[in-house]
């Protein structure tokens, strides 16, 4: 009958989730439920001490004794669990009780799931910090970005000191000039964040992206009616970018017909929309962006002289990479942690051989095209570090600038021909008559060489 | 062979969500590493031997604690009776190293005083220039207590982190 009733508290146990167990006044354990061992994740045996079923009690050896002697009613441990191999988690709440037995004072310990209540809880905390976590993660990217461009070079250095004089100075207009890929882009926006308030809009347009008909409309807006389409009023990006910046890359390619009127609002600040007559003022720094010559275009008659002048306030030319000798591995670097990262690959630098190919390099794509040999490298590199063979360098071999700048033209002039069949034949002689290798050496395809050598007659 | 006496100890993992404290465990306990982040949530306890010598082991019972939103009843339970405390931070996330100055003070009222030590963790992204090692010397001296670098990542100093605890008890 006995051995009945407690098959029944068994199952009444297992269905409201709860275990127990009791324990004499030498926490001795006397008693306890089959579900037990579900929750404290090990084997339990009649006459085992408190401590080891129960390590959580470990350093409450006062509360423990408390309760038993019933100075202490209850004692409630909530949110526990055990590492389990298997990586499930099952969570459990502790009550420590005191009971007595046939006059025995004994700890009736109980032990209630938690598992379905913890796991809404954890499915909401698990969101909620990984999102705090890339927040982190991307407030520290903006500070490096406030920071200004990774390296140590002097031109590097002056650019930092330059971004640092002209972030007070909010209403200047600045003109970046540079190479494509050299990180006009980023400067607008280093000088951007440096000088705006958080949340100030960061607005920009590629003056030769668009045509050149939807242009102004783009900038200035237009009123309801302005032109055929134009159903709606709308803002133009002027007014979008109020109280931050207008960054305006390309700005060589601002048609003609369009600077005087641009001109006009980098004098006043103020401008009119399309089909409008009311005039609108806005708070508005303005960057833009060039990889012309823009003297030469305002000799060419192709860029307004008057605009040149307003815009060319402050000026930054940026460095082409070539010229950025060591931080052109910081850089290399730091695309490889921003990509192993991004792809979830485990590499960690460059080899000695893959510094060399990187130092060796014209970089005549700049950053851009460094960053994108970087990412093709990382996906692809089964190796923990780059290596050479993983860099795939497109266009002309390394050319190291010594050796160009020891060409010198005379001045009678040169034949472009003989010199091109002189090097043919010096590649030729270097590679032992190896066609495929002399290729490789002159940054040709098999194909195109054998042309040149069957046009200069060394090949038949 | 003479009995080892085993004597045992709670320790008590604090600190921001996110630094590593799971991990350290894992590395400690398992020798295991996993690079996903799972939140802890109350706590997750775990133990190891670790011999003192031929006649005597600690026996460390590791209280892995969830981050600390709140100082209430709750908490003070969880640390009560601890025998000493690792405060985790993450070396790459400053206001980490900052969170720990409150929570060493409660530990300490909660705990009769108590050892405790910091770690310094996730110090692989530390040898990568990733963050700025004065600005933690600085902030780990104001807490006043003693920093042992270690990175769960590399297995780098992890077991001598809890070692030194054990030291001072």
């Amino acid at each position: 009958m006995e051995l009945a009733v407690k098959d029944y508290f068994e199952v009444i146990l297992r269905e409201k989730k709860t275990a127990f167990a009791l324990f004499d006044q030498d926490l001795i354990l006397q008693e306890y439920s089959l579900n037990l061992k579900q929750y404290i994740a090990i084997q339990v045996k009649k006459n085992n001490p408190l401590w080891d079923v129960f390590p959580e009690l470990i350093g409450s050896e006062d509360v423990v004794k408390s309760v038993v002697t019933r100075k202490k009613r209850r004692f409630i441990i909530t949110k526990l669990t055990r590492f389990k191999s298997s990586g499930q988690s099952c969570y459990y709440h502790l009550t420590i009780l005191p009971y007595t037995q046939n006059g025995y004072a004994k700890l009736l310990c109980i032990v209630s799931d938690g598992t379905q209540e913890v796991a809404l809880e954890h499915e909401i905390q698990q969101k909620k910090y990984e999102i705090m976590l890339l927040q982190s993660t991307l407030q520290r990217s903006g500070i490096e970005a406030q920071s200004g461009f990774i390296g140590r070079s002097a031109q590097i250095q002056s650019i930092h000191e330059f971004v640092k004089k002209i972030a007070p100075v909010r209403s200047s207009t600045v003109l970046l000039q540079g190479e494509s890929g050299t990180g006009k882009n980023l400067a607008a926006r280093i000088i951007h964040n440096a000088s705006m308030q958080q949340g100030a809009p960061f607005v920009e347009i590629n003056c030769a992206g668009i045509p050149d008909t939807l242009l102004e409309s783009e900038i200035f807006g237009y009123e309801k009616g302005a032109f055929t389409h134009a159903l709606s009023s709308k803002k133009g990006l002027l007014e979008t970018a109020d109280g931050g910046t207008l960054f305006l890359d390309e700005i060589g390619e601002l048609p003609f017909s369009l600077q005087s009127k641009f001109l006009a609002f980098l004098e006043s600040k103020r401008f009119r929309r399309l089909g409008d007559t009311q005039e609108r003022q806005v708070d508005v720094r303005i960057i833009a962006a060039t990889n012309k010559d823009l003297m030469k275009a305002v000799q060419n008659k192709e860029f307004r002289e008057d605009l040149f002048f307003r815009l060319n306030v402050i000026n930054l030319e940026l460095p082409p990479l070539r010229e950025l000798d060591d931080d052109i591995i910081l850089l290399a670097e730091n695309f490889i942690n921003h990509f192993a990262y991004s792809f979830h690959k485990t590499v960690s630098g460059l080899s000695d051989s893959a510094i060399k190919k990187l130092k060796a390099h014209r970089w005549s794509g700049n950053v851009r095209e460094l960053r994108n040999v970087i990412e093709r490298a990382v996906i692809f590199t089964e190796n923990s570090m780059l290596d050479a063979p993983d860099l795939i360098l497109i266009g002309a071999a390394a050319i190291s600038d010594s050796w160009l700048e020891s060409i010198q033209i005379p001045q009678s002039g040169i034949s472009l021909p003989e010199l091109e069949q002189y090097l043919i034949n010096s590649a030729m002689n270097k590679a032992e008559g190896n066609v495929s290798r002399a290729a490789r050496l002159l940054g040709l395809s098999l194909d195109t060489l054998r042309y040149r050598l069957k046009k200069g007659g060394t090949l038949s | 062979m003479a009995d080892v006496v085993t004597l045992s100890k709670k320790i008590c993992l604090l600190g921001s969500f996110g630094v590593g404290k799971t991990s350290l465990v894992r590395r400690f306990v398992h020798q295991t590493f996993e690079e996903n982040y799972h939140s802890t949530i109350g706590v997750q306890l775990s133990q190891r031997l670790i011999a003192l010598d031929e006649k005597a082991q600690f026996n460390l019972i590791i209280w892995d604690l969830a981050h600390i939103e709140k100082y209430d009843n709750v908490l003070k339970r969880y640390l009560h009776g601890a025998h000493g405390a690792i405060l985790v931070f993450d070396v790459s996330r400053p206001e980490t190293l900052e969170a720990l100055t409150p929570m060493r003070c409660f530990f300490h009222e909660n705990s009769k005083g108590a050892p405790c030590l910091a770690a310094a963790n996730k110090y692989d992204l530390l040898e990568k220039d990733a963050v700025d090692f004065d600005t933690i010397s600085r902030n780990v001296e104001a807490l006043n207590v003693r920093c042992v670098y270690t990175s769960a990542k590399t297995d780098h100093q992890v077991d001598m982190t809890f070692r030194t605890l054990c030291s001072m008890f």
